[in-house]
């Protein structure tokens, strides 16, 4: 029987164990990626990341993502309520709302140049409303661009979280809202005290994978942006201090620095759901 | 029953300007796709085109390489898909039904590995990768698909606690070993799963760029996301190609999705449970 | 217990064998039984797959070598992806070499040619990709930096020839402003990035100094107000500041500007003479009117010069299998094919002639320059200490696009600041590489 997890287990234990045993390894030395030989620096490559401001400023990057995250959830809410409800052509304000979500990544990134450039979508539809003073340069404007790029992420991922909350909502008995309704509640009091404690769990899950989200913001900046101009994103930069500038031992470190973030607020979440359904 | 229609009004104004905002970045890729280079200049985003210049199509379906992508993309799909089905499912099997010594390290191990975000370790499995040869080579971003998939495990033993014991114990006595029974009792059973699994993995593989990207940069190697992306370079400023580059690749996920859609949303909403 | 070890090992072994076997089959091709070989040539022009040139070329090369069938694959962002994908030893058999490889790592990555005193005799601009007297790429064109000029702009506004200081210069460029806002005078091509690099090539024709660069190795203010990197950076800041480039850089892009001056649209590109063609392709009844010319300066000896300098080298993958054969198709490149010239180049290959927009040039009384050698066993120091600081110097756009966009007035520095900010971290790097 042991045969049938063998495969699985040697798998998980050379693609995700391993480079990562290998990644604290790497972020002790400065070794450059290609040399035969590196020298241990212990911990210095840590004190880089955090004092030296090319590499800490990303983390300001991250910041956008994550205040966009709330915006996000809060869409998502909001259409998952209403479609709770009875909605006239449901299914296609749900099909419109989550095909967003399944969309390539190069392509969103295609689309939303298409949408930001001069004279594309936006400018279009500002002037349409006489708004033409109100236009920038949606991607070049270095105080607009990451607010750009975060919608652009909010725009992606809004569905996918508005689908998890309207599944959560239906599973809600539907007993209590006919109780409430014959108690003479209406929808907000229903919002608020059968809807919100009913997704308690899965809202604060959501928020948590935002920050690990926000983190680890890649392929949107990536594509559109290349991470000039400031959008430079925690990722972008570890990807590029590792290969571009081979500096494979700083970018161990900044990785670990990452993963470990990642760990620690998913724990916090972890304690605090076990917490509350103790209680 | 006066202050139902106001607030109904409000509903519907609030899911027309969402769905506005949802439709509207594609729609406008869609009209820009049937313009000659001449209109898309001279006309606004908004405006309709003209006749149907599908012109546009030829030149990014054919020096756009997509057909190379889709191939590519086809063969990572069904090797992956196959390998994350029959490894899951077994694996799942083994650990539900089966006491042994390993059981609960191996456990831990899978629980651990969820907390690791995969574009993190890049740095090292590039390494890794590069030193098993595997660079370049379609199976590099094949393995790495099968290697970092713990979500479908968890979804195989989800389903495997509700396929009661007794059908594999009755078999057992009817004289089926191990391999029969997961074969012809667990297998089976395990459908639902399976049309999950192909659809949250199916999606992810068809849309991964990164891996494909960093480990398989031979143009003969390209997928769907990579011809896409090298767009960027030859065709710099030639909207109209881009964007019908750009409707090519979305149109079998709108397919797709159209299609499936009930199984979609249950297979998204399933993944997270 | 045992038994299960057994078991895990087997059939990790079992995976071992099946990882390998992919592996193997497809590089096992290459054996010497073999008598066509398949070698692939890895480099950045994507242009001349688009429009047919690369399979005319090796058509042309296959009837001197029926045997060695190339396969061509083009980058668009080569140096960056190059960079990332030589992390691996897949990098192709013959390819360009990224500048961003630090001499002492040649070795490495790429196979020696030759003695650099052997290959000095027959080539020009070996001194960059040399190490310790051994040479490791050869130039497959050199290049003079300066500016592309599209005159018919310049004539337009009434400036009948190119001015010779960076204050004519910046006049003209207003002028050309004012008597037509449609036109763009200056384009940066901020966001393809690599473009900007050439604005730090323009160095030793500025100064006519063969030993600028070398001098900025122990230079722990370079970029103080007189010297030629503050000259060069002031400039672009000034045209950015006072509007005379495109309206929105981040999106600017480079197809296009070939395509915007070859229609009279753009007056001034900062680029290299490998620029000129691609630019009169774009129109070719406009062709007579780009011009390439020098940076806007004069020397202190009253001269002007123009800089030449070696543009990417063909190098040869040390992991490759097929190293015979792309030295055939190296040297056919460089001795046989028309590439420096089809490119606006100077050929590599001495005594072979030079391209027109160099020759009218030379009349003119500008001199060609080009810079000298790394002092012996410091040949890695310059990439070095650019690398510590992250400047960027010759390589990366992040620093001329903080000057721009400065100056455009996205961020909030002054000019000033960033000239410190660049000193503080030239010393630093000084420093710290010494201190290695």
């Amino acid at each position: 029987m042991v045969l049938f997890t063998v495969i699985p287990v040697i798998l998980l234990l050379v693609f995700s164990y391993y480079p990562l045993v290998k990644m604290i390894q790497y972020s002790l030395t400065d070794w450059d990626g290609f040399s035969p030989s590196s020298n241990f620096v212990g911990l210095k490559n840590y004190k880089t990341v955090f004092t030296n401001p090319t590499y800490f400023s990303v983390f300001r990057t991250s910041l956008y993502y994550f205040i966009a995250t709330f915006f996000q959830l809060g869409f998502a809410l909001l259409f998952a309520t209403l479609l709770s409800f009875k909605v006239k052509f449901a299914n296609f304000w749900k099909g419109v709302l989550f095909f967003p979500y399944l969309l390539n990544g190069v392509a969103i990134g295609f689309i939303f140049l298409y949408f930001y450039k001069q004279q594309g979508t936006l400018d279009t539809v500002m002037n349409f409303f006489g708004l033409h003073n109100q236009i920038k340069l949606w991607l070049g404007d270095r105080s607009i661009n990451n607010i750009s790029l975060a919608f652009t992420s909010v725009w992606r991922y809004t569905g996918f979280n508005f689908l998890i909350f309207l599944g959560a909502i239906q599973s809600i008995n539907p007993e209590v809202y006919e109780a409430a309704e014959m108690d003479g509640a209406n929808r907000w009091n229903q919002f608020k005290y059968i809807i919100i404690p009913g997704i308690k769990e899965i809202l604060f899950l959501n928020i948590i994978l935002g920050v690990s989200g926000s983190l680890s913001v890649f392929d949107i900046p990536y594509i559109m942006t290349s991470g000039s101009n400031g959008t430079n994103t925690f990722v972008i930069q570890t990807i590029d201090t590792a290969f571009k500038y081979n500096k494979l031992g700083l970018a161990s470190a900044m990785a670990i620095i990452l993963l470990l973030i990642v760990i620690v607020v998913t724990v916090i979440q972890r304690v605090a759901t076990r917490e509350r359904s103790a209680n | 029953m006066k202050k139902f229609t106001v607030s109904a009004f409000f509903k519907y104004l609030i899911l027309v300007i969402g769905a506005v905002i949802a439709i509207l970045p594609i729609l406008v890729v869609f009209i820009g796709s049937f313009k000659s280079n001449n209109e898309f200049l001279t006309s606004g985003v908004l405006s309709l085109p003209k006749h149907l210049d599908f012109s546009n199509y030829k030149t990014a379906f054919v020096n756009g390489q997509m057909l190379v992508g889709f191939k590519n993309t086809a063969i990572i799909f069904v090797i992956s898909m196959a390998g994350k089905l029959l490894l899951g499912s077994a694996f799942a099997y083994a650990i539900n039904r089966f006491d042994f010594k390993l059981k609960k390290p191996i456990m831990s191990l899978f629980m651990v590995a969820m907390l690791i975000p995969a574009i993190t370790s890049q740095v090292a499995t590039f390494q890794l990768i590069n030193s098993m040869g595997l660079f370049n080579k379609i199976w590099s971003v094949i393995i790495l698909n099968l290697g970092t998939d713990v979500v479908s495990i968890y979804i195989f033993m989800q389903y495997l606690n509700e396929i009661p014991v007794s059908l594999d114990e009755s078999a057992f006595l009817d004289g089926a070993n191990y391999f029969q029974i997961f074969g012809k009792i667990i297998l089976p059973n395990l459908k639902a799963p399976m049309v999950t699994i192909l659809i949250i993995s199916g999606v992810q593989i068809y849309n991964d760029f990164y891996n494909p990207f960093l480990y398989m940069p031979d143009p003969s190697l390209k997928v769907i996301s990579t011809a896409l992306f090298a767009f960027k370079g030859p065709y710099g400023t030639n909207w109209p190609v881009i964007l019908a580059g750009v409707v090519i690749v979305i149109l079998p996920i709108l397919i797709v999705f159209l299609a499936l859609q009930k199984y979609i949303y249950n297979g998204v909403v399933g993944s997270v449970k | 217990m045992k038994k299960r070890l057994a078991l895990l090992a087997g059939v990790s072994a079992a995976l071992v064998l099946l990882l390998g076997a992919c592996g193997s089959k497809d590089s096992g091709s290459g054996s010497a039984k073999d008598k066509t070989e398949t070698i692939t040539f890895i480099n950045h022009k994507t242009d001349w797959t688009t429009n047919g040139k690369w399979k005319e070329y090796m058509k042309e090369f296959n009837k001197k070598y029926p045997n060695i069938k190339v396969k061509i694959e083009t980058i668009t962002d080569y140096a960056g992806q190059m960079k990332t994908r030589m992390n691996s030893d897949q990098y192709g058999d013959l390819f360009m070499l990224p500048d961003t490889i630090k001499p002492k790592d040649y070795a490495h990555f790429v196979e020696p040619l030759g003695k650099k005193a052997t290959l000095e005799k027959k080539y020009l601009g070996l001194t960059n990709k040399s190490y310790n007297g051994t040479t490791y790429g050869i130039p497959s064109q050199l290049n003079a930096s300066g500016m592309v000029v599209n005159m018919k702009v310049f004539k337009d506004a009434g400036i009948k020839t190119f001015p010779k200081t960076t204050e004519g210069f910046i006049k003209a460029l207003k002028t050309i402003k004012e008597k037509n806002p449609e036109v763009t005078p200056l384009y940066t091509n901020y966001a393809a990035g690599w473009t900007l690099a050439n604005w730090d090539f323009t160095r030793p024709g500025i100064t006519g100094d063969k030993q600028v660069t070398n001098k900025l190795l122990t230079d722990k203010a370079p970029f103080t107000k007189g010297k030629v990197m503050y000259t060069i950076y002031d400039t672009l800041y000034q045209v950015a500041h006072d509007g005379l480039i495109e309206s929105d850089p981040t999106t600017s892009d480079w197809e296009q500007s070939k395509v915007d001056m070859a229609n009279n649209k753009i007056g001034v590109m900062v680029l290299g003479s490998w620029a000129v063609p691609q630019v009169q392709d774009a129109n070719k009844e406009n062709a007579d009117n780009i011009t390439f010319q020098t940076f806007p300066a004069t020397a202190k000896d009253g001269n002007q010069y123009i800089s030449v300098g070696a543009d990417y080298n063909y190098a040869i993958n040390v992991h490759s299998k097929h190293k015979a054969a792309a030295r055939k198709l190296l040297n056919w490149l460089v001795n046989d094919s028309d590439y420096a010239k089809d490119n606006g180049g100077l050929p590599t290959l001495k005594g072979a002639e030079y391209p027109e927009a160099l020759k009218s040039m030379q009349e003119s009384g500008v001199k060609l320059i080009e810079p000298a050698a790394a002092p012996k066993g410091k040949e890695s120091l310059f990439s070095e200490i650019d690398d510590a600081s992250e400047i960027g110097l010759d390589t990366t756009d992040k620093t001329k696009q903080r000057i721009i966009e400065a100056a455009v007035g996205n961020s909030k520095e002054s000019f000033n600041d960033i000239m410190k900010d660049l000193n503080t971290k030239w010393a630093d790097a000084i420093k710290t590489v010494g201190s290695n």
